[in-house]
């Protein structure tokens, strides 16, 4: 089920809101909650509900034991195994084509036949999202970070909750437990008025900003890169640029209006990416909770930046790698966080050396400029394709003719690309709004919400739903 | 037990929980957006079901200003006597094969029964329809889109259709497309144009003859005075025609078995069926170079040459108009022909001259 859907917006959330509010007791109240997200994620197939719950029990269960055992070794071989079956789970529904593909390839360059066989799996939507969710919980245990759930019930919660269930943000059992403790027994006004305002935002920022700026230069432009020229090279990546932000964010967005409808606060997940002054600062503020999970339970974990240079500049390539690998199983992706990756050393390096950018908006210019290079291998489905958009940016396919570039200049979308540009570059986001509650505004809301529910006839599934 | 880890900084938490804090104002904003949001929700709503642009509520207050092609056609077979022998399928690209050229040439009746969007399932359905209602063809001339062959889900008009989609092999509920057809932008736009239509008395801008021809009577008129710019509207078809097979990987294998089932059904009951791809402007095939568009329209001659092996039907490459002797300056746009040029493919299937020019 899309949240940009006419059954989710006029059925299922009017409904969950109106029981979840109207039930008495708390374990009720998230056993309906864990129903109703079970019904959201088995909406696109029914078949992936059995494998989260399956995850969802072996979480919860080796939680337990961890806890419960004083015994070192024994804590540490549960979590291994633990995370054996979470990543491969992961592995077998995401990477197994990818692996076995290459090595295929790799064994008919040396003359055998193709020996793997090919599972062609559908991926489980979301199985990035709440596999990474589910293995925070069982390291924060291990490191006796937090307490393990004190029933099935609230775990089962947590790692459902379908405001967070398919593309975050990635929320920690320790963002949650304390709220489970107490949820509210009636609605509460304040948190449901601004959970409006963050949920109308977003939909805004990915119904009427994103999906346009998508049908009308991203898809018809990415769709051939061989022919692309300088100015619809450019045009696509940044038309891109701006899409997945105003894509992921608004979802992000209306996850967190959405969880404060039902009275819980999640973390920030974009925090004005496109005005970081560097590769390091816009990680602090691009899909900030992947960004603090790879830093606390990878980049830490292999040594952070305590060690010298040339260890720090390995730490953060193997993060990147795989926190690219996370996002597909595709060399295109390798290959963007590999580059994010030797951006973040790069910077770590220049930054020890003393050679920083002064001048705040050429900081931007340069770091926005890199972060639009990386969405084009991000982008593309092969580096072939990547290869063919970067020639073109660099002017090796020429320019179009004057006719060309006015039907794109003077497609309509151009003014919501304006518009876009202005908005990440000189506006608050939407975590820094005062969200007034006066009637104006209430109406203004409806007016955004309901134009956005008239363009719900065009599904269009969220770009991260692919991870 | 040490502090619980958090997931990202905190000042946008702070900031939040500051900002939750309930005002006195937050119980008449809560109820000034939901009154204010279902009202503007239910009175669409209610112009979209009186108006009923695309009759499918069959309210019949308002003229249906959306073309209702298969409802439209279904009628027009339904009053055609004697049935015809021939049938043209496909999609608008299939729309202006004129039934009268391919009965000078065939010699046999001849209706056109091409439908907008045309997909697999449309085909299984109008044969259903067509045995249901006396006909009997003994040929059938089909031009396949590839993009009638991919994963996109059932198209509305034929879900909505009050004579063909009984015929579906899965008929969509009821309620399937209520959202689209009550809140949806387009028809929204379609309930405004219908009610102008009424105001204003506007004329028709497109006409289907009782044989199923169409005519597109805009464009036509502007074609015969030279105000006609092909070269635009083709640059328009380029971009959107593409986009149209952006993630479109490989034919539906569900909709190839429901294809090769149309065709089996057809063999079964002993209908001949010359089968083609609907030729692209030479422009659009050339900017098509190296994309999916390509691809898929290799992939569906490939497929056709398969049945065509099979013993199901013959196939006919007209894909590039030199095949058939095709003019680059008699289409529409990228992808519709005129019909001069449709009548050349005629020509192409059943040899000699069209009797009508």
């Amino acid at each position: 089920m899309l949240f940009n859907s006419y059954v989710f917006c006029l059925v299922f959330l009017p409904l969950v809101l109106i029981v979840w509010w109207l039930l008495p007791s708390k374990n009720t109240r998230l056993a309906f909650l864990t129903l109703a997200s079970y019904v959201f994620y088995g909406w696109w197939d029914v078949r992936f509900v059995p494998l989260m719950i399956l995850s969802t029990s072996a979480d919860y269960i080796a939680g337990k034991m961890i806890h419960k055992t004083e015994d070192q070794r024994r804590r540490t071989l549960i979590l291994i195994a633990l995370l054996t079956i979470n990543l491969g789970i992961l592995a077998v529904f995401k990477y197994w084509d990818f692996i076995a593909t290459n090595l295929n390839a790799a064994a008919h360059l040396a003359g055998h036949r193709p020996f793997v066989a090919l599972f062609h799996l559908v991926l489980p939507v979301g199985i990035s999202f709440y596999t990474f969710n589910s293995i925070s919980y069982t390291i924060d245990i291990y490191r006796r970070r937090v307490e393990p759930a004190r029933n099935f019930l609230e775990f089962a919660t947590f790692v459902a909750l379908f405001p967070h269930l398919v593309a975050g943000p990635i929320v920690r059992y320790s963002d949650l437990h304390e709220q489970f403790e107490r949820v509210h027994r009636r609605l509460h006004t304040g948190e449901a008025s601004v959970g409006v305002w963050f949920f109308v935002l977003g939909m805004a920022k990915k119904v009427i900003i994103a999906d346009h700026i998508a049908a009308a230069f991203v898809q018809p432009l990415f769709v051939a890169p061989a022919a692309l020229k300088a100015f619809g090279a450019w045009l696509a990546a940044l038309a891109y640029t701006l899409q997945i932000y105003f894509d992921f964010s608004g979802y992000s967005d209306m996850a967190v209006g959405l969880a404060l409808l039902l009275g819980f606060h999640f973390p920030q997940n974009f925090n004005s990416p496109y005005k970081a002054l560097n590769i390091s600062d816009f990680w602090r503020r691009w899909h900030m909770s992947l960004s603090f999970w790879l830093r606390d339970y990878l980049f830490i974990p292999l040594g952070g930046s305590r060690g010298t240079k040339l260890q720090t500049a390995r730490n953060l390539l193997i993060t990147m790698f795989l926190g690219g690998l996370w996002h597909g199983a595709s060399w295109t992706f390798v290959i963007w966080g590999l580059f994010h990756g030797a951006g973040l050393a790069g910077h770590a390096i220049f930054k020890n050396a003393g050679l920083t950018v002064r001048r705040r908006w050429l900081a931007t210019a340069i770091t926005f400029l890199f972060v639009i290079i990386g969405w084009v291998l991000f982008r593309t489905d092969s580096i072939q394709s990547a290869g063919h958009v970067f020639a073109a940016m660099a002017g090796l396919r020429g320019v179009e003719s004057v006719a060309a570039i006015r039907v794109l200049a003077m497609n309509k979308a151009m003014l919501l690309m304006l518009v876009g540009t202005a908005l990440v570059f000189a506006a608050p986001n939407t975590w820094e709004l005062h969200y007034p509650r006066s009637r104006k505004w209430a109406f203004v809301l409806a007016a955004v919400m309901i134009l956005c529910v008239l363009d719900f006839a065009t599904p269009s599934p969220f770009l991260y739903f692919q991870f | 037990m040490p502090e619980a880890s958090h997931s990202v900084p905190q000042q946008g938490a702070d900031h939040l929980l500051r900002a939750t804090d309930s005002t006195i104002d937050d119980r008449r904003f809560l109820r000034t957006f939901l009154v204010a949001f279902i009202a503007a929700a239910l009175l669409i709503a209610a112009i979209n079901f009186v108006v009923d642009p695309t009759d499918v509520f069959h309210t019949g207050l308002f003229p249906p200003v959306t073309w209702v092609d298969r409802d439209e056609k279904s009628v027009f077979f339904t009053q055609m006597q004697p049935k015809p022998q021939l049938l043209i399928l496909g999609s608008s690209r299939m729309m202006k094969m004129n039934p009268a050229c391919a009965t000078s040439l065939s010699g046999l009746k001849t209706f056109n029964f091409a439908v907008n969007d045309a997909r697999a399932e449309d085909y299984v359905a109008i044969l259903g329809f067509v045995s249901d209602h006396g006909g009997a063809p003994k040929r059938i001339l089909i031009g396949i889109d590839s993009e009638g062959l991919s994963n996109a889900p059932f198209d509305w008009r034929l879900a909505n259709s009050k004579y063909l989609s009984r015929y579906l092999p899965v008929r969509p509920s009821k309620f399937s497309h209520l959202g689209e057809n009550l809140l949806s932008r387009i028809q929204l736009a379609a309930s405004m144009s219908s009610v102008r239509h009424v105001l204003t008395h506007q004329t028709e801008t497109i006409r289907v003859g009782p044989d199923g021809y169409l005519t597109y009577i805009d464009l036509e008129a502007a074609k015969s005075r030279g105000t006609f710019d092909l070269r635009r509207e083709i640059r328009v078809s380029i971009t959107g025609y593409a986009t149209s097979f952006e993630h479109f990987d490989g034919l539906s294998p569900v909709r190839v078995a429901m294809l090769h089932d149309f065709f089996t059904q057809c063999h079964a009951k002993g209908i001949q069926v010359d089968a083609v791809i609907p030729p692209l402007h030479p422009d659009v095939l050339a900017a098509m170079e190296r994309t999916p568009v390509r691809a898929r329209i290799a992939d569906t001659a490939r497929m056709l040459r398969q049945f065509e092996a099979e013993g199901l039907l013959h196939y006919i490459d007209v894909t590039t108009i030199d095949r058939f002797g095709g003019d680059p300056d008699r289409f529409f746009d990228g992808i519709h022909m005129e019909e001069w040029n449709s009548s050349r493919i005629l020509e192409h299937v059943y040899g000699g001259r069209c009797a009508v020019q």
